[in-house]
């Protein structure tokens, strides 16, 4: 087939399938160049296969389904930003994306959920120590072992004393800081095991 | 499905294991010279007899990119248009080599352990010992 012909290919189904992708790409964590650079070199595959094949639309056959690869790469933008990312809300965000796609990004969701959960509680009780010193401590006795408010303090000891409120930070900050360290690990890992799968679901006879 | 109503040839399987490979076909692929995406399919398809949905390898590309396995550049091309060539960086081509190195080591293990198979299928004898 030789150029002229090539270019007398209908490339509006080109466009229409760029733009579904592109519609997808926009207001994802993708940066405009990296978007028109995905673009780019998806017009470029789809010409050079139009020309192989001499169909537009064997070549987008060929390419695949536009939403599924656009998924790929908003979830890989989302995930290399998150990962790079010291934000807990980023970081839930993108895992909240994982856990719309199977049990293993709903479980990364929930241990981020419980990871900053625990934090929080620590970071609320050694505020709460310096309101309310008399209240809140490291209660033990009677059966019960309480870290914060006990309904009753009767018949229980305060261990802690003032240890308590450099404790509790200590505790946020492990918690806050190990929670985002294995988010950020795992969205790195979850992101790639979701291209294998991908690629093996769109091949598979 | 019982066991004995299930289909023996599962070419599934064949497909996950090839894919499951995927990323050290594409760094031996780029080992030697930079290629651009159709390059690399069309390598993966003749090459290892792969067949992936076209658009998939991007993502792909664009992952090794971000893990500094891969570089990438525009090149004019003949063709009238530019194309993205991928090459392997020093840390894919380390990278390539250590994956090569725990394939050998697997491969191995594994033609260690189906060798029994190889006898029965060549005396066209089966395994399972049925009471």
């Amino acid at each position: 087939m030789g150029p002229a012909a090539a270019n007398m290919l209908d490339t509006k189904p080109m466009d229409d399938y760029l733009g579904q992708i592109d519609q997808i790409l926009q207001g994802r964590k993708l940066s405009n160049a990296s978007r028109i650079d995905i673009l780019s070199e998806l017009k470029s595959h789809l010409i050079d296969r139009a020309k192989e094949l001499d169909s537009m639309d064997g070549a987008i056959r060929a390419m695949g389904d536009a939403q599924e690869i656009a998924a790929q790469f908003a979830l890989l933008g989302q995930t290399k930003a998150a990962s790079q990312s010291h934000s807990p809300a980023t970081l839930l965000n993108a895992a909240w994306n994982l856990a719309t796609l199977g049990a293993r990004g709903f479980l990364l969701f929930l241990s981020g959920v419980i990871g900053y959960t625990f934090a929080l509680a620590g970071l609320f009780v050694a505020v709460l120590k310096v309101l309310e010193p008399s209240e809140v401590g490291f209660w033990i006795g009677d059966g019960q072992l309480v870290w914060g408010i006990p309904a009753t303090t009767e018949g229980l000891t305060e261990l802690a004393g003032n240890w308590f409120i450099p404790i509790s930070l200590w505790m946020a900050f492990v918690f806050g800081f190990g929670t985002t360290m294995y988010l950020r690990r795992r969205l790195r890992r979850a992101a790639s095991q979701h291209h294998e799968s991908a690629t093996a679901r769109s091949s598979a006879p | 499905v019982s066991p004995g109503t299930t289909q023996a040839s599962d070419p599934r399987w064949e497909s996950q294991l090839r894919k499951g490979t995927l990323d050290l076909a594409i760094l031996a692929i780029l080992w030697d010279h930079r290629r651009y995406g159709l390059e690399i399919i069309r390598a993966l398809r003749d090459g290892a007899g792969v067949e992936i949905a076209e658009g998939t390898l991007y993502p792909i590309l664009m992952r090794l990119t971000q893990e500094g396995l891969l570089q990438s550049e525009w090149v004019d091309a003949d063709s009238g248009h530019q194309r993205k060539y991928y090459r392997l960086t020093a840390t894919g081509s380390q990278r390539a080599l250590e994956m090569m190195r725990g394939w050998d080591s697997f491969t191995a293990a594994m033609s260690n352990l189906i060798k029994p198979m190889r006898r029965s299928s060549k005396n066209g004898t089966s395994g399972s010992k049925h009471a």
